[in-house]
């Protein structure tokens, strides 16, 4: 009987040290970045986003991290700094840059550096990633908050300029892989950066007053106002989302409707739309890019 | 025969003179605003302009100053439908001859013989007159229509030189 005993208490430390091993482990903490660029250029934009990051990376210190960085290189020198000092993991990471939709793919920034499907097949380019993806799981969110950064549809043809597809799907399942496996947020259409990002509303969804937006070719986002798109890593399928929004913590997540389930929202649309006019944007920046 | 030879070159060096304005000409004089035949525009600088096409560079005054490198633009004159030209310097001429304007009240004043003091007008005419006159000579520019003519394009060459 006593042997018995022995027997079953041996058992049972050894399976309770094995299971605490695994709930320490899962349990490891996971800290939210938010990653903009640091530009001397006066950007209403950026300013917007980066000053309403530093307020929310105050009020929640150790829980939120935003970084203002020049290239991805020293993105992943600052980040694995914090990651190792804390013994943490990637909780959520936000990508803050601009979409440039005269370069006719979908793409986002870090610093200098521009990531898109094709970029991000350049392991130089991409080994910032490789470093940080040590911290990265497939509980890590990763949300690319550039406009038309997850667009998936066809950019029209223009002025002899061929359609081409924006490829959003691409790079977000290409920065998942790069990540071990996290789950990846991209939007279709515009990111807005006014008050209130972070306030888990949909300030994130939105468009902009500029009258160049306001031309035929920017149509296909227009369409998509509002719509987001997930690769998850884990289970590998790629799907859309509602809109996507960020809470007070920098934790990245989908509201319960879309931004255009509100019949205002609908309807205001419908009224922008009548107003385009072909010649509110400069096809000047096409011929930017060409070298 | 040497010289009927040699005015025969002239002439033809001349004619080749004359097909197009000269490449040299790096730096552009206006800005240019052109609407193609599809609607779209076309903001940037005209850098030169042949028989049948003109050159524009895709950028600001800014950037051309800072030597930001854009490959030139070649339009082709049956892709374009109009052509609007903005003299260098036209914001800064506005503004001059919006302070001039604004002085007048002063001088008008002063031969009707009233009483009101010079420097209470000028206070407000002349920065009037100024930001009328910059407004006035931003929105300003020579309009050209060309609508995929040779024709009218060769006219606008011509105007244009």
């Amino acid at each position: 009987m006593k042997r018995f005993i022995l027997i079953i208490a041996i058992i049972y430390f050894e399976v309770s040290f094995l299971y605490a091993e695994d709930v320490t482990f899962n349990q490891k903490i996971r800290i939210n970045f938010f990653i903009s660029v640091r530009t001397k250029k006066l950007d209403p934009a950026i300013a917007s986003a980066q000053l309403q990051a530093r307020v929310t990376g105050m009020l929640n210190k150790g829980e939120m991290y935003c970084m203002f960085v020049e290239s991805a290189q020293e993105m992943a020198d600052r980040m694995t700094a914090v990651l190792k000092k804390r013994n943490a993991m990637i909780g959520n990471i936000w990508f803050d840059s601009h979409g440039h939709f005269s370069k006719r793919r979908a793409l986002f920034d870090v610093g200098k550096d521009e990531f898109n499907a094709e970029s991000i097949m350049d392991s130089v380019l991409t080994a910032p990633f490789r470093i940080i993806s040590a911290y990265s799981d497939t509980n890590t969110i990763v949300g690319i908050g550039s406009c038309y950064g997850g667009a998936t549809y066809t950019f029209p043809s223009v002025e002899g300029f061929p359609e081409q597809q924006m490829k959003g799907d691409v790079l977000m399942m290409r920065l998942s892989c790069l990540l071990n496996n996290a789950t990846v947020y991209g939007s279709e259409s515009f990111v807005m950066t006014g008050p209130g990002i972070f306030t888990a509303s949909y300030n994130l969804a939105g468009y902009p007053r500029r009258k160049k937006f306001k031309d035929p070719i920017y149509k296909p986002v227009w369409d998509n106002l509002g719509e987001w798109n997930c690769y998850n890593g884990k289970t590998k399928t790629f799907y859309s989302v509602t809109t996507v929004t960020l809470n007070h913590d920098g934790n990245i997540y989908c509201k319960p409707a879309d931004y255009l389930g509100f019949k205002k929202n609908k309807q205001k649309l419908q009224q922008k739309l009548l107003k385009f006019r072909r010649g509110n944007f400069n096809i000047a920046s096409f011929y930017q890019e060409e070298f | 025969m040497k010289k009927l030879q040699l005015l025969l070159l002239g002439a033809v060096f001349f004619n080749i003179g004359f097909a197009s304005i000269p490449s040299g000409k790096k730096k552009p004089s206006h800005k240019i605003v052109l609407k193609t035949v599809e609607g779209n525009s076309f903001r940037g600088l005209l850098l030169s302009v042949n028989d049948s096409s003109l050159v524009a560079y895709p950028g600001k005054w800014k950037e051309w100053r800072k030597g930001k490198k854009y490959r030139s633009v070649h339009f082709y004159y049956t892709r374009i439908e109009e052509v609007i030209l903005k003299e260098k310097g036209r914001i800064a001429k506005g503004m001059v001859i919006g302070g001039v304007a604004g002085l007048l009240p002063v001088v008008a004043s002063k031969t009707n013989g009233t009483s009101e003091p010079a420097g209470n007008i000028l206070l407000v005419t002349v920065p009037v007159g100024i930001i009328t006159g910059a407004v006035l000579a931003g929105k300003s520019g020579k309009r050209y229509w060309i609508n995929g003519n040779i024709e009218q394009f060769r006219n606008f060459i011509r105007r244009l030189w």
